[in-house]
């Protein structure tokens, strides 16, 4: 606490200040258009750093990462497309919200989210950079396997129309993740001698196209509808649907702070990332609700889940980072770039050689959490009003965008063909009743799983017995068996009960 | 031979530039084959300022990711050699790829080398804790604990450990990691004993130790620890970043492009930021970078087939 205190006047002056802000500011609109994430959003912003002093640049370069975490469900709750993968589930019910007329409301429960989740894990890396680092070396990638295996048991939970479609969905993302170079031993798989396939269906370019194109496809075929909704939507809004509601915030609270924590959680881990932590935290929040049917139709707190989960991984994933020079996500490695580049270099030595530099860190994260509040409800005024618009105005410009989006992330052509080939996959999903959702949970814990069970049977010895001396793992995989024998119980229920599904 | 193709270029570019004499003109697109933040594009960018200040036009950074560069110089070699098309990239994309892949859309000679800028200090490296400091403790130690874990980043970078445990009759197992993040992760975390480095131990000097170079020379940033060659097993692969253009850019360009090169490397702008990622910065001529790249070729050849590695 007192390194924050000897930071905050480090911060407290208007250049510096200023710099925050543009950050906060900037993210929150990459974040908000689709197709941009916010690792791009980084890393193009580091060589404009080159200049700056090492506070300003890495003041500047987190403010960008908290803001686009933000940004990206604001497109996720009007537009039914995320700005990334990670606020997926953000528009799982926060488009149902928007087409309900309550998108002042979602954008809100989203920002607070947002805000309170990236501020509580700041707190927890202030608190627990140091004292927790030493837990982190003792995750090994088999408790890492373990937890993934976790959390593939809520793809039965995000299944609630269907359970064979949803494990369809998941496992033909596990399918789609093994495509590239197999990671062992250099053998390429599913490439048909495709070189740019070499490192796998890239992720950015497929979510665009299974997230994003596949729906502007469908709400241009939808138009005439989503219009005449638009206009109903418009007439009548009450002022409470513009607002969190107390009965919001109680729906809300559980279910940001359980977000948090598990951001926390995820982030600290290595090689997760946001996608899932959000994905996790929104499929525990459905399986704890006393009536899960409400989730997929405009539940208040799956929003407030997704985003306060999203936005605690950025800074979670610093933890590890600052405590012993680990990056614990996408981010955090671009971020070490950005250290370096300004001679400071990530890890124990920090604290002890630069304190004064970690304080003021502390501080500008704090300061980013608080700008982050300002410029949210700043720009979600003006964001709000997308509603209004036509579809036929909006597609067009997000077709637009997506493409941007997907040349970048893709590498130029190869990513917009990407994103068409899954764009037509992500129409037959949503056509035939397959969540696209589980599909991505699929995909993005297939690689991470694939490499951490290898690891895991390196680690140890081939032999099973050894996983005594890894207890948290043990725990895992017994929450798995109880939540695989919990769902496979209440599924035999609901067959009985079919009226109710 | 040469004016015939410079006069193909010619006649192919006259509706796009008209004046190719007068290089450069218009801006230059520099790419780069890993996706930005990291070390390639860092470096990449720090000598695009450079050059556009040396031959006074834009030069715009291109990232193409995709296959250690591989998807870049795929794309590169179908460019118009008119020197407004080049890349960055490791030497080992075009060197090793050969060895361990059966169809690479490259070769060596489709391409013409301006020079190269920096060179890599890779390393078998352990960390700190490690009950051994030398390569011959590391043996002794490996022989009375079978199955000691080494992080390989990829199947070349495994060759490496298969080749010393058969050289030695010990053995050491694989543990795959997901780039160098994942190798700092294991080593860190002390999961794995052993692990290829590409130089990125230089940001660690409390928490890893080199064994031995896996470079033919020493090391820079380590120069008292040998090479793997001194300690008895010729597997040194040599991994330089190079300057990459289309065969048959016109030599006058390249003589342009070999001299901003020269001029980065005395830049103190470029030399900061290859210090800050212990990038050593170590300068070769066009000639000099064209015969590096054909001796490492045959050479990383050699020892793959030697080492029984087939392409796949």
């Amino acid at each position: 606490m007192t390194q924050i205190l000897a930071g905050f006047p480090d911060i407290l002056n208007l250049l510096t200040l200023a710099w925050i802000v543009a950050g906060v500011a900037i993210g929150y609109l990459v974040g908000a258009l689709p197709g941009l994430g916010k690792a791009t959003a980084v890393a193009i912003a580091i060589p404009l750093t080159f200049a700056l002093p090492a506070l300003l640049a890495i003041a500047f370069l987190i403010g960008i990462a908290k803001g686009s975490a933000a940004g990206s469900a604001v497109s996720a709750i009007l537009l039914n497309v995320p700005g990334e993968p990670s606020s997926a589930p953000t528009a799982l019910d926060g488009y149902p919200l928007a087409r309900q007329g309550k998108a002042g409301k979602a954008l809100k429960a989203a920002l607070f989210a947002s805000v309170l989740g990236d501020l509580g894990a700041t707190l927890a890396l202030v608190a627990l950079a140091q004292p927790i680092a030493s837990y982190a070396l003792a995750i090994t990638p088999v408790e890492i396997c373990a937890v993934l295996i976790f959390s593939l048991t809520f793809v039965a939970g995000l299944s609630a129309e269907s359970l064979a479609k949803g494990l369809v969905a998941a496992l033909l993302g596990l399918l789609v993740a093994t495509v590239g170079l197999e990671i062992e031993s250099g053998l390429p798989r599913l490439t048909f001698g495709d070189y740019r396939l070499f490192d796998g269906i890239p992720l950015i370019p497929m979510a665009i196209g299974m997230l994003a194109v596949a729906e502007m496809i469908l709400q241009a075929g939808n138009r005439a509808a989503l219009d005449q909704q638009a206009a109903t939507v418009a007439k009548g809004v009450h002022p409470d649907d513009s607002r969190m509601t107390r009965d919001d915030w109680r729906r809300a609270a559980p279910a940001i702070v359980r977000g948090t924590a598990i951001g926390i959680g995820v982030g600290i881990l290595p090689g997760l990332g946001a996608s899932v932590g959000s994905f996790l935290s929104y499929g525990f929040a459905r399986s704890r609700a006393k009536d899960p049917g409400r989730f997929g139709k405009g539940a208040i707190e799956g929003v407030a889940a997704s985003e306060s989960a999203d936005n605690a991984v950025v800074p979670a994933s610093l933890i590890p980072l600052f405590a012993l020079g680990i990056p614990g996500s996408v981010i955090a490695a671009i971020l070490i770039g950005a250290f370096m580049l300004h001679g400071v270099a990530p890890g124990p030595l920090m604290f002890a050689q630069q304190p004064r530099l970690v304080g003021g860190i502390y501080a500008a994260m704090i300061a980013a959490s608080l700008a982050l509040l300002l410029i949210g409800l700043l720009f979600q005024g003006a964001f709000a009003r997308v509603v209004r618009v036509p579809t036929r105005h909006v597609v067009p410009v997000v077709l637009f965008l997506c493409v941007i989006g997907a040349w970048i992330e893709g590498g130029g052509a190869y990513g917009v063909q990407v994103m068409l080939v899954f764009s037509v996959l992500g129409v037959l999903f949503v056509k035939l009743g397959f969540s696209v959702v589980n599909f991505l949970i699929g995909f993005v814990i297939g690689r991470a799983f694939e490499l951490s069970l290898r690891q895991s049977i390196q680690i140890l010895g081939r032999d099973p017995a050894n996983l005594v001396s890894h207890p948290i793992a043990l725990i895992f995989l017994a929450m798995t068996a109880i939540a695989v024998w919990r769902f496979t119980r209440g599924a035999r229920r609901a067959t009985r009960q079919p009226e109710e599904t | 031979m040469l004016k015939t193709l410079k006069m193909a270029a010619l006649v192919a570019l006259t509706a796009a530039s008209p004046a190719l004499a007068e290089w450069p003109e218009r801006p230059i697109s520099l790419i780069i084959g890993f996706g930005p933040g990291g070390q390639s594009d860092l470096l990449g960018r720090a000598l695009a300022s450079v050059m556009s200040e040396d031959l006074g036009v834009p030069v715009n950074v291109v990232n193409r990711p995709g296959a250690a560069g591989g998807v870049a110089l795929a794309g590169l070699r179908a460019m118009p050699a008119d020197g407004y098309s080049i890349m960055l990239n490791p030497s080992q994309t075009i060197t090793l790829s050969p060895a361990l892949l059966a169809q690479v859309p490259f070769s060596i000679d489709d391409f013409a080398y301006a020079g190269m800028l920096t060179s890599f200090d890779i390393a078998l490296v352990a960390p700190t804790s490690a009950p051994f400091d030398d390569y011959a403790g590391m043996v002794a130690y490996a022989r009375e604990h079978p199955g000691i874990l080494y992080a390989a980043l990829s199947a070349t970078t495994r060759v490496f450990a298969t080749e010393i445990a058969r050289a030695n009759d010990i053995d050491i197992e694989i543990l795959p990691v997901d780039g160098g993040p994942g190798m700092v992760n294991a080593i860190l975390g002390e999961q794995a004993m052993l692990a290829y480095s590409g130089g990125v131990h230089h940001r660690y000097p409390e928490q890893m130790k080199v064994i031995a170079a896996l470079t033919t020379e020493r090391n820079a940033g380590s120069p008292d620890v040998p090479t793997i060659g001194e300690l008895g097993l010729s597997i040194g692969m040599d991994m330089q970043t190079v300057l990459i253009a289309p065969a048959g850019t016109p030599d006058d360009v390249i003589a342009r492009l070999e001299g901003t090169l020269a001029a980065a490397a005395e830049s103190p702008s470029f030399r900061e930021v290859a210090d800050s990622m212990s990038a050593v910065v170590q300068f070769h001529t066009a000639a000099e970078a064209t015969d590096i790249m054909h001796a490492q070729l045959q050479s990383n050849l050699a020892i793959m087939q030697a080492a029984g590695v087939q392409p796949q």
